[in-house]
């Protein structure tokens, strides 16, 4: 059993002169190096249930535990250096350089030199920055460099646990996909635990290794992106995923997980070809494009593996 | 052009006179300045983290800035009577507000994303004041320091009025003796001085605001 990173226990918040909690009662685990995305609306209480883990925001009632120490029990400053924070805004630093951004953990927890200078080499590579923006201020990089530098800056004091406030939210479509994708990959090598607020369901499922559904308040749902999609715990949860959005799913399903054995006759060339890791849209679109009866599924070195069938595709859909 | 040679002469004539005015009127800038800095900067920040001080402390502060620098001398001379001291009130009093108000400024632009950031990635109050707040609002903090050095070394001319010193001296001199060169061994090295402190601050509040630049 994995060990338990983050630990909320019957924890809620009332901001003073409030009417009703942000956050009623919740308990719930963030196993470690799990990703697991929150969404739900603006006002739900999704940033609240994250900003109480590094104590930006203090619970009314209950207890957080981050590695099964209470959240309380060391100083704050000590806390928030061992966990990586990304917010929306980024907020970089404008006075200082790139590297001096990156090394600001390092530097509070007094890091020697050369050890700083091979961490911020070490990140910039990490989140494809080119080396010669160093000595560069925030202000000459564009958004999506800027939030590569954020990022790059929550990691630097090697923290366990990443919270992410909606990092990726003001950031244009086509470098936020690009971003999506390099981080979930930095983050499944590094086997970070990641807690990561977003409004985008999209983001969610294809981010979340599990997703919390938020809503007044309260968790709706917290499961795989696959078991929201599927199995929708309520009404609000259907509405908000569109659970009946068949494209949705289907790119959530992957071409390996579904296929059958491949026919005995050899493989026509004419027939399209797909990997295993593609998803089941993807199958869906090859096979309307090429207007044929089947793919053939291949598996990483080229090698046939199997076949999917529209019929199967809408088999896969029925269970 | 008589009066500039006779204003030439007098100064190579009286150089021990001019120098030591030179020296008082420059002293008492400075000191001034400093004490205001010292009062000003740590009450500008104050009142940028708590705005329930705001209110009252710029109120008072910006009341004061509307009475004109003769009249704060006056008010100071019978309570403090006269010489050096009280001038040094006086100026001190009138490089408060822009020391303030740009203090006040500079830490509340500071975009609340950054200082988000700077704590939520583990800093303390002194350090965040230090490593990030305070160089964020370095630029216009100078910027009320100029201002101040400015109008602190033209008003110490008025020193002379209640016998604070300075160069305000030749200029009273002049003016009752109706001589132009004497009146002028004190203006041109006042403006001369107000010129070179507007440069100096100028400058290091460009280098603070250096990389808005790059």
């Amino acid at each position: 059993m994995s060990k338990e990173a983050i630990k909320f226990e019957q924890v809620s918040k009332t901001f003073p002169k409030a009417a009703k909690p942000s956050v009623h009662e919740t308990s719930l685990i963030v196993p470690q190096g799990s990703f697991v995305t929150i969404l739900g609306a603006s006002g739900c209480g999704k940033t609240t249930l994250l900003k109480m883990v590094n104590r930006i925001i203090e619970p009314t009632t209950g207890t957080i535990s981050v590695f099964g120490k209470d959240i309380r029990s060391t100083p704050v400053t000590e806390l928030r250096q061992s966990i990586g924070y990304v917010i929306q805004q980024v907020g970089l630093f404008p006075h200082l350089t790139i590297e001096q951004n990156i090394a600001t953990v390092p530097n509070i927890l007094g890091w020697e030199r050369r050890k700083t200078a091979e961490k911020v080499d070490y990140l910039m590579k990490l989140v494809h920055l080119p080396e010669n923006y160093k000595k560069l201020y925030p202000r000459q990089l564009s958004g999506g460099q800027q939030q590569r530098v954020g990022i790059a800056r929550a990691m630097a004091g090697d923290p366990a646990i990443l919270l992410m406030d909606e990092p990726f939210g003001a950031i244009d479509a086509i470098t936020r996909t690009k971003l999506q994708d390099d981080f979930k990959s930095i983050q499944q090598e590094l086997g970070k635990t990641v807690l990561f607020v977003t409004h985008d369901v999209e983001e969610a499922m294809k981010l979340g290794d599990r997703m919390i559904v938020m809503n007044e308040g309260t968790i709706q749902q917290y499961d795989t992106p696959l078991a929201v999609m599927s199995k929708p715990s309520n009404e609000f949860v259907s509405t908000l995923i569109q659970a009946d959005d068949l494209f949705q799913q289907l790119s959530l399903m992957r071409a390996g997980e579904h296929m059958t054995a491949l026919p005995q006759e050899p493989v026509g060339a004419d027939i399209p070809r797909v990997q295993t890791g593609d998803s089941l849209k993807t199958v869906l679109q090859t096979l309307l494009q090429h207007n044929v009866p089947y793919v053939v599924v291949e598996n990483s070195s080229g090698e046939p593996v199997g076949q999917l069938t529209l019929e199967q595709l809408k088999l896969g859909n029925g269970k | 052009m008589n009066v500039f040679l006779g204003a030439y002469d007098y100064i190579v004539a009286n150089s021990d006179r001019f120098w030591e005015a030179v020296r008082v009127h420059l002293t008492l800038s400075v000191y001034a300045l400093l004490i205001a800095a010292v009062i000003c900067i740590p009450l500008g920040i104050l009142c940028a983290k708590k705005q329930w001080l705001t209110g009252p402390i710029m109120g008072l502060f910006n009341s004061l800035r509307v009475i004109p620098s003769l009249a704060v001398l006056v008010i100071i001379l019978p309570i403090m009577g006269t010489g050096f001291a009280p001038a040094l009130v006086a100026l001190t009093l009138l490089a408060c507000p822009p020391i303030l108000i740009n203090t006040y400024m500079g830490f509340r632009g500071i975009e609340p994303s950054i200082i988000e950031a700077a704590s939520g990635l583990g800093m303390g109050p002194r350090m965040l004041l230090r490593k990030i707040e305070l160089p964020l609002a370095a630029p216009l903090l100078l910027s009320g320091m100029k201002t101040s050095a400015v109008e602190v070394v033209a008003s110490a001319t008025l020193a002379a009025f209640i016998g604070g010193g300075g160069l305000g001296t030749f200029i009273i001199n002049g003016l009752g003796m109706y001589k132009f060169s004497l009146l002028l061994v004190g203006a041109l090295p006042v403006a001369l001085l107000a010129i070179l402190s507007e440069i100096g601050f100028a400058g290091i509040e460009r280098a603070a605001s250096k990389y808005q630049r790059l």
